[in-house]
C-alpha cells in the first residue's frame, strides 16, 4: 500500500469554550480551498461545558479516483498531527495512544488550565508540569510547545487563533500559509486580533524564546550570619514583619527562630521551615493588615492605572464579630464577644461591606483602620495568635532533640492554619487535632510519616472527613474541642 | 414554499404523536431526538403508532447517544425497535449513504406500512463532509389535502379487537413486505473479498471497521478489503436469506455489533442453525459485551479473529485496554464538565451549599440539564437524576420529615417538558411537604439556548414570556417565592425559610437568572455599539489581591467558576498557588457575593470601569480619586526615601 493512499489526519484536543470548533471550521475551509476533501467530526454536548473534548479531521487530495472511507475518530498510532490547547490535554492524547513516536507531530500549549480538583485542594493539588512536559516530549516524533494562552492574551485574542498558528507552523499539513490567513479573514469575527494571535503563535514556534534564568536575590547584610537556606527566607521575612508591625517585631522573630538554628540536618531543613512558617503566622491577616494591604500605594495606583477609562475599585469585606472584637484591646474585645448588646450594635457592620477604596471616604476609613497598628500588640487577636505560636514553637523545640524529622513535619503543619473566618478556624482545629496526637505518636516508629499523611488528608478536603478517616486508619482517637 | 410543517415540540411524546397524521393520510413525517432518552419519553405514542401502522412514510431520526461524549444512561435503541416492530436503519456514516437511506427509509415505511427509525451515532451527527444533492420536491399530499377530506378507519384505532388484528398484520403482512423491500432495494451491502472468513457489521460501524482493517493491512483507505464484509444498513428486521448467503461456505464470521445484549449475533446463530450451516459465528466472545466500539476496540477484536483463522496464530484473547499507562507520579487529573463562567446556577448552588452548612445536609434530587452539574465538584449535591423534569417527582417518596425536607431541582426546560405536571401539580395534589427549586435561566440552555415558553426574548413566530410562577400557582401551589439567583443573601434567606417554615404544603422557589452564555451573546454587541455611540456604559470585572490571598482556595470550593482559577504564588514564604480571576470573567459578581455570604475572605475586589462617564461623575471622581492618588503617591515617595 503506497504512502499517498493514507489520509492526513489531524486531532485537536481542547477544552469546552476554547473554540476548538472554530479551529475545526477554519481547517475545513483551508483544506477545501487547498483542493482537499475533508471530513471533520467532534463530540459535542455536555462534554463541551469546560470538559475535555476532541475534534478529528481527515484530509484527502480531491482527485483520488475512489471515494475515501474516513474514520470518525482518531485511531491509536495513526495521527499525523495532534494539537492540544493545554498541557494535561496533550498528556491525555498520549494516554489515549494518539501520539506516536514514529509518526506524530505534537503541538501543545505549555500552559495549564487547572481542573476543578486541582483548584479545590486546600494547599497545592496541581499536577507536576515538568513531569508532564517530559512525558509529552518523549512521546511524540516531534514536539512543538509554546504558551498559546500567553500568545492569545498578548494579542487580545482567544486561544483558538494561537492554535491555528501552531498548526500552520508545524508544517505537517500540505496547505499554503496564505489560506490560513484568508480562513480567519473570511470567518469575519475579531479578524484583526485573531490574525495577530495567529502570527504571534507562528513566530513563537519559529523563534522560541529561551526561558529566563532564575534570578537569585543578593543576600541581605543582616542575614549574612545565617546559614544559606535559612538566610533566603529570613531575607524575605524581615521586611514583611517590619511592614506588618515594626522593627522590634522583626527582632522578636529572629529571637524566636534562634533556637532552631542549632539543628543543621538536611541543610537546616527544620530552621528553614520554622523561619517560613513563623513569618507567615506572625503576619496573620487581621483587619488591620487587610486595611493596610488594600490601601498599599503600589496596589491601588496599579489598579487605577490599568484602565484608561474612569475606574473605581470596590473592596468586598465581611468581618464577623470575632474579627471586629479581635481588632480591639483584649479586655474590650472579650467583653464584646460575649455581650449580646454589642452584637446587636455591630450587626450592621457584619452584614458585608463594599467599600470604594479609590474614593476619599473609603480610602480614609481603611487608612484609619490600618492605623490601629499602634495598638495591635494589645488586641485580642494578637494575644490569641501569639499564644498559639508559642505553643507551636515549644512543641517543636521539645521534639527537635529526640526526633528532628517529626519536628519538621509539625513545622509544616503551619500550612493548615490559613484562610479567613471559618476557613481559618477549621484549619486551626485540624492543626490542633494533629499536634495533640504527638504524645501518642512519639511511641511509634514512623511518627513523622504519620503526621505527613494526616496533614495531606487535612488538605484534601475541608469538612475534615478525610482527616478523620486518616486518623482512624492510624488508630488515633479524635479529640473534641 | 414546499409546504412543510415544522415544529419545535414540547417533548418527544408530542413529536411522536404528530406522526399520527401518517396513519390515515399518505402524508410523510419525520421527527428527531436523542435516544434512548427521547425514545423513552415518546414510547407511548410510538408503540401505538407502530400498532396502527402508517399510510404515509413515518421516519424517526435518532441520535444514538452511546459511547464517548454521551450524556445519558447507556442503552440500545435496538430493543425499542424490536419490541414495537419499528424498523431500524443504521447507515454507513458517509453523507451519500445517509442521504440515500433517508429516502429509502420513507419508501420502506410506505411499502411495509410501518414507522421506521434511523439511528445516527454521536460523531456522525456532527460530521462535515460532502454529497451530491437533488432538487427539492413539494409533497404530493399536504395537511390542507388531509383537512379538506378527513378520514377515519376503525381498524387503525388502538382498541380491541383492532389491536389483535394489528399484531397479526405486523407479522403476516408488514414484516414480509419489509424484508422484500430491503432485499429488492439492496439496503444492505455485500463487499467482496478473497478470504473465506467474513465480517458482519452494523452500517454505523463500517468506517471504523474499514479503518481497523486498513491499519491491520487487510484493506485500504477506500473501503476495500480482502475480508468480505456484509454491511447491515438495516439492523432490524434482519434478512435470514442474506445471512445464509453470506455465511455459507465461510469458515467463520465476526459480527461487530455495538452495545448489549447481542441481538444480531443471537439471530444469526438461529438463522444458520435452522439452515444447517456450520460456519462459526464470533462476536461478543472477541469483542467486549458492553461499551463503545471505537476503532481501537474493533481493531483489537478483528486482530484476534484474523489471527485465529488467517494467520494460524493462537488467539490472544486479552481485554482491550484503551488507555496507556503513563507512569506519572499522580494520575492525570480528570476534567469533568461544569457550569460556564458567570452561570446563574452557580450562586444558587453555592447558596444551597452554605445553607447545608448552616442547617445540615438535605436530600437533593437533581434533574436533567445544566443544573445536573450540581452533582459534580465543587457542589457535590444531588443524589439522583431520573429524567428530564422528573426532579420533583423523584423526591415524592422522601416526604414527611418536617425537620429534614427534601429539595428537588428542576430546570425551566424540564419544568415545561413535564415537571409542571409530574412534579409540581403532583406535589400540590398529594400535599407534599418538600421544596422544589425551578431554575429559570430563560432558555433550554444545556442544548444550546433554544427558546421555551418562559423565554424572554423576541423571536417573532413563537408565543413566549409565559410565567412559571403563574403556572405553579395555577396548579394549586400556595407557597411560591420568586428569587434572583445572583442575590445570594435573598436566595439563602428564602431557602432557609422554605426548609424551616411551619407551612406543611409544597414549597416552590423559582430562581431567576439569565443563562450567561446567551446573555453575553445578546449584550456584547449591544454594549460595544453603545460605547461607540458615546453612551455611558459600565463594565465590571473581579480580581483577587495576591498578597492577601492565603492560598486556601475556599472560594473555589464554593464557586467553581472557570474564570476563578489558581496561579503560582510569587511569595516564597507561601508556596501554595493563589486564587486569581482570569480574563474570561464576565463580572457576574458571584465571587464577591460568595465571599460575603460565606464570610470567606477580603481578597476580592471589583473594578468598575465607566466608559463615557457623565460630567458630574467625572468631576466628583476627579476630586475624590485625585486626592486619594495624591496621598498614595506621597506615601509611595516617602517610603522609597
Amino acid at each position: 500500500m503506497t504512502e499517498t493512499a493514507r489520509p492526513i489526519t489531524l486531532t485537536i484536543a481542547a477544552l469546552g469554550g476554547q473554540g476548538g470548533g472554530v479551529v475545526q471550521e477554519w481547517m475545513v475551509a483551508i483544506a477545501r480551498k487547498s483542493g482537499y476533501r475533508v471530513q471533520a467530526t467532534s463530540v459535542p454536548g455536555v462534554a463541551q461545558r469546560t470538559g475535555a473534548t476532541i475534534y478529528y479531521l481527515e484530509f484527502y487530495p480531491a482527485d483520488t479516483p475512489q471515494d475515501p472511507v474516513m474514520a470518525l475518530m482518531p485511531v491509536a498510532e495513526n495521527c499525523d498531527l495532534v494539537i492540544a490547547s493545554e498541557l494535561v490535554e496533550a498528556a491525555r492524547m498520549v494516554q489515549r495512544g494518539f501520539v506516536s513516536p514514529k509518526l506524530t507531530t505534537l503541538v501543545t500549549s505549555s500552559h495549564r488550565n487547572y481542573t476543578i480538583d486541582e483548584k479545590s485542594h486546600l494547599a497545592d493539588g496541581r499536577a507536576d508540569s515538568p513531569e508532564l512536559m517530559e512525558l509529552v516530549s518523549n512521546s511524540a516524533q516531534k514536539l512543538i510547545m509554546f504558551d498559546m494562552e500567553a500568545v492569545a492574551e498578548a494579542h487580545n485574542s482567544v486561544i483558538s487563533a494561537a492554535m491555528l498558528g501552531g498548526i500552520c507552523a508545524a508544517n505537517v499539513l500540505p496547505f499554503p500559509s496564505e489560506f490560513y490567513e484568508s480562513a480567519i479573514r473570511e470567518g469575519g469575527r475579531g479578524v484583526d486580533a485573531s490574525l495577530a494571535a495567529f502570527f504571534g503563535a507562528r513566530d513563537a514556534v519559529r523563534n522560541p524564546e529561551l526561558e529566563p534564568e532564575a534570578f537569585l536575590e543578593p543576600l541581605h547584610p543582616e542575614t549574612s550570619m545565617l546559614p544559606d537556606p535559612v538566610a533566603r527566607i529570613v531575607g524575605e521575612a524581615l521586611p514583611r514583619l517590619r511592614d506588618y508591625q515594626d522593627n522590634r517585631y522583626a527582632q522578636e522573630y529572629l529571637d524566636m527562630l534562634q533556637p532552631f538554628l542549632a539543628y543543621s540536618n538536611n541543610h537546616y531543613a527544620l530552621a528553614a521551615e520554622v523561619a517560613r512558617g513563623l513569618a507567615v503566622w506572625m503576619t496573620f491577616e487581621d483587619t488591620i493588615r487587610i486595611a493596610s494591604l488594600k490601601t498599599h500605594p503600589d496596589r491601588l495606583l496599579k489598579l487605577l492605572q490599568q484602565e484608561s477609562e474612569l475606574t473605581h475599585v470596590v473592596e468586598y469585606m465581611k468581618p464577623r464579630v470575632e474579627e471586629l472584637a479581635g481588632t480591639l484591646p483584649a479586655p474590650v474585645g472579650r467583653w464584646l464577644q460575649s455581650s449580646t448588646l454589642a452584637h446587636a450594635i455591630l450587626r450592621p457592620l457584619t452584614r458585608g461591606l463594599t467599600l470604594r477604596s479609590s474614593g476619599l471616604p473609603g480610602y480614609t476609613l481603611l487608612r484609619l483602620l490600618a492605623g490601629f497598628r499602634i495598638i495591635r500588640r494589645t488586641t485580642l487577636r494578637f494575644k490569641q495568635e501569639m499564644a498559639a505560636i508559642k505553643n507551636w514553637l515549644e512543641l517543636m523545640q521539645k521534639l527537635a532533640n529526640t526526633d528532628e524529622a517529626l519536628a519538621l513535619e509539625i513545622a509544616k503543619c503551619q500550612e493548615l492554619v490559613t484562610g479567613y473566618g471559618e476557613t481559618r478556624e477549621r484549619g486551626q482545629s485540624n492543626f490542633n487535632q494533629i499536634t495533640s496526637q504527638v504524645d501518642v505518636l512519639l511511641t511509634r516508629a514512623d511518627a513523622a510519616g504519620v503526621v505527613r499523611q494526616l496533614r495531606a488528608a487535612a488538605q484534601q478536603e475541608e469538612t475534615g472527613q478525610e482527616l478523620a478517616a486518616a486518623m482512624s486508619e492510624q488508630g488515633l482517637v479524635i479529640t473534641h474541642g | 414554499e414546499l409546504d412543510v410543517h415544522f415544529e419545535s415540540s414540547a417533548s418527544e411524546a408530542t413529536a411522536a404523536a404528530m406522526l399520527a397524521a401518517s396513519i390515515n393520510y399518505p402524508m410523510r413525517g419525520a421527527v428527531t431526538w436523542k435516544s434512548t432518552v427521547g425514545t423513552n419519553v415518546a414510547s407511548d405514542a410510538l408503540a401505538n403508532l407502530a400498532s396502527s401502522g402508517v399510510k404515509g412514510g413515518a421516519l424517526i431520526i435518532l441520535g444514538e447517544d452511546y459511547g464517548e461524549g454521551a450524556s445519558i444512561m447507556q442503552e440500545r435503541t435496538h430493543a425499542f425497535a424490536m419490541k414495537s416492530q419499528i424498523w431500524l436503519l443504521d447507515p454507513r456514516p458517509e453523507q451519500t449513504c445517509i442521504v440515500d437511506i433517508v429516502r429509502q427509509g420513507f419508501e420502506l415505511s410506505e411499502a411495509s406500512n410501518t414507522p421506521v427509525m434511523l439511528m445516527m451515532r454521536i460523531r456522525a451527527c456532527h460530521m462535515h463532509g460532502q454529497f451530491a444533492t437533488q432538487d427539492n420536491r413539494p409533497a404530493r399530499y399536504s395537511a390542507a389535502d388531509a383537512l379538506a377530506d378527513p378520514k377515519r378507519d376503525l381498524s387503525r384505532i388502538i382498541l380491541p379487537p383492532a389491536t389483535y388484528l394489528q399484531e397479526q398484520e405486523k407479522i403476516k403482512k408488514r414484516w414480509p413486505a419489509a424484508i422484500k423491500f430491503i432485499k429488492e432495494n439492496n439496503l444492505n451491502e455485500f463487499r467482496t473479498g478473497d478470504q473465506n472468513v467474513g465480517i458482519i457489521v452494523q452500517g454505523g460501524l463500517f468506517n471504523a471497521t474499514s479503518r481497523a482493517l486498513a491499519v491491520l493491512e487487510h484493506g485500504d483507505y477506500f473501503g476495500n478489503s480482502d475480508v468480505p464484509i456484509y454491511v447491515l444498513n438495516c439492523t432490524y428486521p434482519l434478512v435470514p436469506d442474506e445471512f445464509e448467503a453470506f455465511c455459507r461456505d465461510k469458515q467463520a464470521v465476526l459480527i461487530i455489533e455495538e452495545g448489549q445484549p447481542e441481538f444480531i449475533e443471537q439471530a444469526a446463530n438461529t438463522y444458520l442453525k435452522q439452515a444447517d450451516i456450520t460456519t462459526r459465528v464470533h462476536g461478543k466472545d472477541l469483542l467486549p459485551m458492553a461499551g463503545e466500539y471505537t476503532a481501537g476496540v474493533i481493531r483489537h477484536g478483528i486482530k484476534q479473529f484474523l489471527d485465529r483463522y488467517l494467520h494460524g496464530r493462537p488467539s490472544d484473547v486479552t481485554e482491550y485496554i484503551p488507555l496507556k499507562d503513563l507512569s506519572l507520579s499522580n494520575e492525570l487529573p480528570a476534567r469533568p464538565s461544569g457550569l460556564c463562567t458567570g452561570c446563574p446556577e452557580r450562586p444558587l448552588f453555592a447558596s444551597m451549599k452554605l445553607i447545608a452548612r448552616e442547617l445540615g445536609p438535605s436530600h437533593v434530587s437533581a434533574d436533567i440539564g445544566c443544573n445536573s452539574f450540581v452533582t459534580l465538584p465543587p457542589f457535590n449535591m444531588g443524589a439522583s437524576i431520573m429524567g428530564y423534569g422528573l426532579g420533583g417527582a423523584s423526591s415524592a417518596a422522601l416526604d414527611g420529615s418536617k425537620n429534614n425536607r427534601a429539595i428537588s431541582l428542576m430546570g425551566d426546560g424540564g419544568f415545561w417538558h413535564n415537571g409542571l405536571t409530574s412534579g409540581i401539580s403532583n406535589a400540590a395534589f398529594n400535599q407534599s411537604d418538600n421544596v422544589t427549586i425551578v431554575v429559570d435561566n430563560g432558555y433550554s440552555a444545556a442544548t444550546g439556548g433554544q427558546d421555551i415558553p418562559s423565554s424572554q426574548g423576541d423571536t417573532g413566530n413563537r408565543n413566549l414570556h409565559q410565567s412559571i410562577s403563574k403556572a405553579v400557582q395555577g396548579v394549586g401551589i400556595n407557597w411560591v417565592r420568586d428569587i434572583k439567583s445572583y442575590d445570594m443573601a435573598q436566595t439563602m434567606q428564602v431557602l432557609r425559610e422554605a426548609l424551616t417554615t411551619d407551612y406543611s404544603g409544597p414549597k416552590v422557589i423559582i430562581a431567576e437568572g439569565e443563562c450567561q452564555l446567551n446573555r453575553q451573546r445578546r449584550i456584547r454587541p449591544l454594549e460595544s455599539r453603545r460605547k461607540a455611540a458615546g453612551n455611558r456604559v459600565v463594565q465590571e470585572k473581579f480580581g483577587i489581591d495576591e498578597n492577601s490571598c492565603t492560598g486556601d482556595h475556599s472560594c473555589i470550593r464554593l464557586s467553581g467558576c472557570p474564570s476563578l482559577s489558581i496561579k503560582p504564588s510569587s511569595d516564597p514564604l507561601r508556596p501554595s498557588p493563589v486564587a486569581h480571576v482570569d480574563e474570561s470573567c464576565v463580572g457576574c459578581g458571584v465571587c464577591g457575593s460568595v465571599a460575603h455570604a460565606a464570610t470567606l475572605c477580603p481578597s476580592f475586589y471589583k473594578l468598575t470601569v465607566v466608559h463615557n462617564p457623565r460630567t458630574t461623575e467625572k468631576l466628583r471622581a476627579a476630586f475624590s480619586q485625585g486626592l486619594v492618588k495624591l496621598l498614595l503617591s506621597f506615601r509611595s515617595r516617602s517610603k522609597a526615601a
